[in-house]
């Protein structure tokens, strides 16, 4: 198994606010090629706050972010967003899909940045939705898929340019119990089927009923790694 | 390219009702401007035909010296090829030749100077309407021996059709020029340019007169539309070049009218530029409203990687794209408009219409049909919506996704 995520003894403090926030407090942390963990802790323990560093979409006050070998603390705010756009999925809680395009137009959203060819991106696009189970639905806008159908959308984009990892902060939090039962189905198969790394976080114990690995954070800091299901 | 297109598109039609508003209010604006710039050079265009076409020409080919100095030492000699080269400039309708001087008129006692214009009757009447002037008498004919003279002269020396003319003058290089005609008939033209003594001649006569054959001190240019003179001009001074001649178009020779028709314009450009700077508060107010709704979408798309310079293209685009579907409709609905009011111009009657009339000079204004009118407006709006996209272009400069994504 490889290395993929090595996070070093990192802190965050937020100095915006008038009273300085530690919102994580030395945080050490690897994850390795095929993962499925789960983050979890109380509101406001620091979760997503540190996906977003591990994302590069925000920086650690110290310490070090190591992903695919490459430092991202050193990258620059443009250097980060083709960083991000190359070796990590994103799926975010809510908003995640481009409202103009279509299900299929946003799977392959980023494939077309990329510049791939048409060809590449047909097959890549209906094999992933496929796996999602919205082949029917691929000609909808957002507004015309559920919230569960769009988080599905937003998981098949995520894997579109088959990036080294998947993060996603809450994927389910606006979903009801079913379509976070497939939700979660659908992660777990395409971790099995296509060896994709999943990071996620929830508050939702069915979820972290099905994650292998639990890592709980408490103000800001890590306070138990557990492996399930090994 | 063709993904930021289709955003671009798609995203202005997230919210049609605004979009449709904001279109209508800039095709208002291009319908608004353009038809009152168009009615504007329309009116200008008419006082250029009015002062160009009846007498100076839209160009003319002099000596060189000429202009400064209007002897008939300085008029060159006119030959055929001369003329059909010039007739055959593209936009040229008709090539005019003219001997313009001065001689003493007399009759029995009395004297009067006046001005000898040596024409050619048949290409002046097409360019000047001469013949509609006549009070008394007939027109010229080429071979005719005779002249034809204004009322005021008439007046003076008191004659009229069928008396004789006596006219001495100096002619080319100091020679004595003297002759004697018969009137053949007088014109009543009050036009202010040529307001005192004038005496009218076939150009054949005026050479002998003056002792200069084959010799003109001008030729003066018609054309078939104004917006062609520069294309004109310049062709007939390339076809030039080699001769001791030279080329003027009408502002150089009528300064003062270049004057008036600036300063008109003007005035016409700032009611435009107002009504342009209310319209671009209706744009920003659009394209403030797409950026503030969508800082989270904004986050999400540079969350999952797509990079500033893409982001600011795609909301450049979309200022272009409203700025150009507003522009389109706006032609589309103006453009027939204008060329209705020129094939079917606004006629005033009474006596601005008499005044008109009385200097040979139709009492309508047609709207210009000259494309620039339209294109000017189409290149403000655009300029405007590129600036205004400064705005997103701003804001997305300075977005990090998190916070974009916090709201
Ligand atoms: N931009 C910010 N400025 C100031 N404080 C912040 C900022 N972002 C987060 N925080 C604070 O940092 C702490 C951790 O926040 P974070 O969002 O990581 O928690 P979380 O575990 O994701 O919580 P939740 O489960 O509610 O999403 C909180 O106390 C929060 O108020
Ligand atoms: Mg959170």
């Amino acid at each position: 198994m490889s290395l993929i995520i090595d996070v070093n003894n990192i802190e965050k403090t937020y100095t915006e606010t008038a009273v300085p926030v530690h919102a994580l407090r030395g945080v050490d942390l690897q994850i390795e090629a095929g993962e499925f963990t789960a983050i979890v802790g109380p509101s406001g323990s620091g979760k997503s706050t540190l996906l977003n560093i591990i994302g590069g979409l925000d920086v650690p006050s110290t310490g070090s972010v190591v992903v695919n070998g490459t430092d991202i603390s050193q990258l620059n705010a443009n250097q980060l967003i083709d960083f991000r756009q190359k070796n990590i999925g994103f799926v975010f809680q809510a908003y995640n899909l481009i409202p103009v395009l279509t299900a299929k137009e946003n799977v392959e959203f980023i494939m077309l940045l990329q510049g791939r060819s048409k060809s590449e991106r047909d097959a890549r696009v209906k094999e992933l939705l496929e796996e999602v189970g919205l082949m029917d639905k691929m000609d909808n806008r957002p507004t015309q898929l559920s919230g569960g159908q769009q988080q599905r959308v937003a998981v098949a984009r995520a894997l579109a340019s088959k990036p080294s990892f998947v993060l996603a902060d809450e994927p389910t939090a606006n979903l009801d119990s079913k379509s976070t039962a497939n939700l979660l189905d659908i992660m777990l198969k395409l971790n099995q089927e296509e060896g994709m790394t999943f990071v996620f976080s929830t508050h939702d114990q069915r979820v972290i009923d099905r994650a292998r690995r639990v890592l709980t954070l408490e103000d800001g800091k890590i306070v138990s790694d557990i492996k399930t299901k090994a | 390219m063709f993904l930021y297109f289709k955003l671009a598109w798609r995203n202005i039609w997230r919210n049609k009702r605004r979009t449709i508003l904001t279109l209508s209010m800039i095709s208002l604006a291009v319908l608004c401007a353009g038809l009152m710039r168009a009615m504007q050079e329309g009116a200008y265009e008419q006082m250029v035909k009015n002062a160009a076409g009846m007498y100076t020409g839209y160009a003319q080919i002099q000596a060189e010296k000429y202009w400064d100095e209007r002897s008939l030492n300085n008029s060159f000699e006119l030959t055929e090829e001369l003329i059909s080269n010039t007739q055959n400039i593209k936009s040229v309708e008709a090539a005019v030749p003219r001997i313009e001087s001065f001689a003493l008129g007399s009759a029995g006692t009395l004297t009067k100077g006046a001005v000898v214009l040596g024409i050619d009757p048949v290409k002046e009447n097409q360019m000047t309407k001469l013949s509609t002037k006549l009070s008394s008498g007939d027109y010229l004919k080429e071979t005719d021996d005779a002249v034809l003279i204004s009322d005021e002269l008439a007046e003076h020396l008191n004659i009229g059709a069928g008396d004789t003319l006596v006219l001495i003058s100096q002619g080319f290089r100091g020679v004595n020029a003297a002759g004697k005609y018969p009137v053949k008939g007088v014109l009543d033209i009050t036009s202010s340019a040529l307001s005192s003594g004038v005496v009218y001649m076939s150009i054949p006569n005026a050479q002998y007169l003056f002792g200069m054959p084959d010799r003109v001190t001008s030729l003066s240019l018609m054309i078939n539309k104004q917006e062609n003179l520069n294309q004109v001009v310049t062709d007939a001074r390339k076809n030039l070049s080699d001769k001791p001649l030279r080329v003027m178009d009408w502002p150089e020779m009528l300064p003062g009218l270049v004057q008036q028709i600036d300063l008109d314009r003007q005035g016409g450009k700032i009611f435009v530029y107002i009504l342009y700077m209310i319209i671009a508060f209706g744009i920003f107010g659009t394209i403030l409203m797409m950026t503030v709704e969508r800082r989270k979408e904004f986050g999400v798309l540079m969350g999952i990687g797509m990079n500033r310079w893409r982001m600011m293209l795609t909301t450049w685009l979309e200022s272009i794209f409203l700025g150009l579907s507003g522009i389109l409709i706006g032609v589309l609905i103006t453009y027939p408009l204008i060329y209705y009011f020129h094939v079917n111009p606004i006629t005033f009657t009474g006596e601005a219409a008499e005044l008109y009339e009385k200097f040979g000079m139709e009492p309508i204004i047609p709207t210009s049909t000259n494309i620039s009118v339209l294109l000017s407006q189409a290149t403000l709006i655009l300029a405007m919506c590129s600036l205004l996209s400064m705005y997103p272009i701003y804001v997305l400069r300075k977005l990090r996704p998190v916070d974009a994504m916090r709201g």
